[in-house]
């Protein structure tokens, strides 16, 4: 009797242990071109990333392969979730549960996923900061995560598969400028780094549980299941941005454009008259505007809550700035009375919401100038057309206007000629101030002996 | 051929819908097909998600046909290679006219209004013709890329191939890739090409074989062509940005406020070498190395060396037109400091640089430095620790007047008045 029931228990092993060794069988036969290509591509990749300065074409072609990977990650995981209702041999033969097959499936390509996240940024975390493999990983099970719920969601693999486009237009880009910038160590990067794990890590926890979710309430109706799959994701989505803000310490704290607020400074050539940023740390809702006239011992402070750029001495009493709150949708262009220490509205204009904000994010893109008689100002901010480009605003200070004069392009430098103004952009534009018209800005260069 | 196009159009109507919608919101977001300005190119990458949804549209092309002998099908009919090729291309034309047109529609009426001043019949024009470029290529190549493995996910895996190749093609540092690479990229247009007239009945296995075989023999042609003059020629050609003075291609051109100087990087072969232009009449000159530079008031150049080579150590130099020849001033001891914190006496002629432990002045004119003032940097540390988040030190310096010059303390954030005199000046 008690060998019977030994035997029994051995051969029921031994079926379940037949059981798993044939679907993982079945997963190997079905998905080894994808973690094949997926693993040479990514692999491929890995060289092409290091160098820190990449331009041109060559730049770009190398970011395609793991652009790629990301979509056929997308696309398996959107059709193994297509495939989780199909009656296959797997669930006619096997006295399995129905769900065991699914999960299964799910288990061992979420394996592959991970084990191609580690074979793509294996090497290149390890020359450069073991943090990177981490985000590279949740990047790859991310592709691969939304792809399954949004085609479980959905009921169909091509909505799926089209969940691997947003990805590739939100996230990618990031990733790779955040990989490209982490190798020359900044603060900055390193901390949008972490930023970025933490909305990853949301969306995989998010994505995990709905998975979760879908195989455990097997009894819900199918109209739930798809709900509470959504519900799940987007809760992760959101908990971990309320985590981020959390860790910031509210919005205005922790943002990057604290930084360059403060890095600004206005002086005259001989340094008696300087207007500086002053920030208290820790930061508080306020900065200081900080004004010194040192040839007359003469100081005035203002303290504000708008973020302003220093945009010049406007006579000897008067200091420009201009303004924009993050949620608003006009820029201020105020004067501030130093005599009277008083900030006085010039005018506003409309403007699209956070310009300023992103381009105080951006060290580099934003640039603003007001030519030395005070009449005109220029101010160059990220542009809403591109991503690495700026617009450029012309204000007439007299007329209270402002005008878009280029768009989508990025000037190094501003300088004024006459009536024209003039844009350091890779081929220097020369702007009428009057007509707004733009010509090119020509230079015939004829080398001297140094 | 009507039967055909209903054909094609039943089974691809959700990916060129994908197609034009994508174009259409992603121009509306103001990312997408070019709308409006005077250039000729945007810097969104978003722009290449319509092509991709181009791509994608063509890769469903032969996919159908692959399964299940359909092909074969198809063939029994009164159908030819050619009908059923132009069902296909005509489908992707009208996609491609129709995604220009809702684009560029989707730009002029939902694009912020500040931008609609800038939209003008010529930008529209521009955008969808480049679009239109884009898009054609990338649903040709989609195309021929369905005609290797059966439905949109066999397309993709030939393409994930294909590109791997490519960049590894691309990267190759031991020689310049010149028609292997342009032919390897037209590749398989053509190897689809021989598949849909020879190959569409064959087995998935056989077209494999014969599209790689296709694309190998191509890029071995373009290995052989790579070996001729010819590829040196267009190697020269390609490089010859700023070799001639018509096809200026500058970066970073850093213009002085008044526009007199300007200092810029420039395309010397595929080079950037910097140098610092007079702009009244375009005298230039080649500067050793990669530099900031900043403007002093009365036109001269401030530039910092980074110090990254050993040949140029970090250090300040004032650079200064002297009629037709551009001559360096070097400030000794000036590598601990920036251009930030720096001021011009009122006659301009001599410099007074601000840093953390060290205030000096440079004499513009011979090039002497001289101290003004120098604090303990040990002690000055631990007041910055002590005074988290604030910049200490003494950069805070101005001219009284010709000859005196002042500085804020960095311990009781008093004002210092020194003569030059009592400094060496």
């Amino acid at each position: 009797m008690m060998e019977t029931r030994q035997d029994d228990n051995l051969a029921s092993r031994r079926r379940r242990d037949g059981v798993t060794a044939r679907l993982l069988w079945k997963e190997a036969c079905q998905a080894w071109p994808w973690y094949l290509f997926g693993a040479l591509v990514a692999v491929l990749a890995i060289p092409w990333m290091l160098p820190r300065e990449m331009y041109g074409w060559r730049g770009q072609v190398r970011d395609y392969p793991w652009m790629l990977v990301t979509l056929a990650m997308s696309v398996q995981g959107a059709l193994l979730a297509a495939e989780r209702n199909r009656q296959s041999y797997a669930n006619t033969h096997f006295s399995i549960h129905p769900e065991r097959m699914p999960a299964f499936a799910f288990g061992v390509n979420l394996l592959g996923v991970l084990l191609l996240g580690l074979a793509a940024g294996g090497w290149f975390a390890m020359r450069i900061d073991l943090v990177l493999l981490a985000i590279i990983m949740l990047y790859f099970t991310l592709a691969f995560l939304l792809g399954y719920v949004v085609a479980a969601v959905f009921g169909k693999s091509y909505a799926g598969i089209l969940s691997g486009i947003p990805l590739l237009m939100l996230v990618y880009p990031q990733l790779i400028d955040q990989l490209r910038i982490h190798t020359t160590f900044s603060f900055d990067s390193f901390y949008t780094l972490y930023e970025a794990m933490l909305i990853y890590g949301g969306l995989v926890a998010g994505s995990l549980l709905a998975v979760g979710f879908l195989l455990l309430s097997r009894r819900l109706p199918l109209l739930l299941r798809r709900a509470g799959m959504v519900l799940i994701l987007v809760l992760g989505l959101f908990g971990s941005i309320i985590i981020q803000m959390l860790l910031q310490g509210g919005s205005f704290g922790g943002d990057g454009d604290h930084y360059t607020i403060a890095e600004q400074r206005l002086a005259t050539s001989a340094g008696t008259r300087v207007v500086e940023v002053v920030l208290d740390y820790p930061p508080k809702p306020y900065y200081t505007l900080l004004y010194n006239n040192y040839r007359a011992v003469r100081e005035a402070r203002q303290q504000v809550t708008m973020p302003y750029l220093l945009l010049g001495f406007d006579g000897p009493d008067s200091v420009l700035l201009i303004g924009q709150r993050r949620w608003e949708g006009r820029m201020h262009v105020v004067r501030w009375r130093l005599a009277e220490n008083r900030l006085e509205p010039v005018f506003d204009f409309r403007i699209r919401r956070g310009a300023l904000h992103a381009g105080l994010a951006d060290s580099h893109s934003h640039l603003a100038s007001l030519r030395p008689d005070g009449r005109y100002a220029a101010l160059q901010l990220p542009s809403l057309l591109g991503e690495t480009a700026a617009d450029l605003w012309l204000l007439d200070l007299q007329q209270k206007q402002a005008r878009l004069v280029l768009v989508d392009q990025q000037a190094t430098s501003l300088a004024w000629q006459g009536d024209s103004l003039i844009a350091g952009t890779p081929v220097p534009k020369k702007i009428s101030l009057t007509t707004g018209t733009i010509s090119r800005f020509s230079l015939r260069l004829q080398e001297v002996r140094r | 051929m009507r039967r055909l196009l209903w054909k094609e159009w039943k089974e691809r109507w959700l990916w060129i819908a994908l197609w034009i919608v994508t174009g259409a919101v992603t121009t509306a977001l103001g990312k997408g097909q070019f709308t409006c300005g005077e250039q000729w190119q945007t810097t969104s990458s978003w722009m290449f998600v319509i092509p991709l949804t181009a791509m994608l549209a063509g890769l469903g092309g032969y996919g159908s046909e692959l399964h299940g002998g359909r092909a074969t099908f198809l063939y029994s009919r009164p159908v030819t290679w050619k009908q059923l090729l132009a069902a296909k291309l005509l489908l992707g034309f009208v996609a491609v006219i129709g995604s220009g047109i809702v684009s560029a529609l989707a730009g002029c009426l939902l694009l912020p209004e500040e931008y609609h001043s800038l939209i003008t019949p010529h930008s529209l024009a521009v955008g969808a013709l480049i679009m239109a470029g884009f898009t054609a290529g990338a649903y040709l190549l989609g195309l021929a890329f369905s005609t290797v493995l059966p439905g949109v996910a066999g397309g993709l895996l030939v393409l994930v191939g294909w590109m791997a190749v490519v960049t590894t093609v691309a990267g190759l540092s031991i020689y310049k890739p010149v028609f292997s690479l342009i032919l390897f990229i037209f590749s398989p247009l053509i190897a689809g090409f021989i598949l849909i007239r020879f190959g569409i009945t064959l087995h998935s296995a056989a077209r494999l074989r014969r599209f790689i075989l296709t694309i190998l023999t191509i890029a071995a042609l373009g290995f052989i062509l790579d070996r001729t003059p010819l590829a040196t020629m267009l190697v020269n050609k390609i490089n010859s940005w700023g070799s001639k003075v018509a096809q200026e291609l500058f970066r970073d051109n850093n213009f002085s406020p008044d526009a007199r100087y300007v200092y810029l990087n420039r395309y010397v072969g595929d080079e950037l070498v910097p140098c610092l232009v007079r702009l009244s009449d375009g005298r230039f000159s080649f500067l050793d190395s990669s530099i900031s530079v900043g403007w002093l008031a009365n036109g001269d150049s401030l530039a910092a060396y980074s110090g990254i080579d050993t040949k140029y150590p970090r250090e300040l130099h004032v650079l200064q037109w002297h009629g037709q020849e551009l001559r360096t001033l070097r400030i000794k001891n000036s590598g601990y400091l920036g251009l930030k914190y720096h001021a011009l006496s009122p006659d301009g002629r001599r410099l007074l640089v601000g840093g953390e432990t060290v205030l000096q002045f440079c004499d513009l004119t011979t090039g002497e430095t001289h101290v003004v003032a120098k604090v303990d940097r040990a002690k000055l540390r631990r007041m910055v620790r002590r005074d988290k988040g604030r910049l200490n030190g003494l950069f805070w310096c101005w001219w009284q007047s010709t000859n005196e010059v002042g500085y804020l303390d960095p311990f009781t954030k008093k004002r210092v008045l020194i003569q030059l005199s009592e400094c060496g000046g």
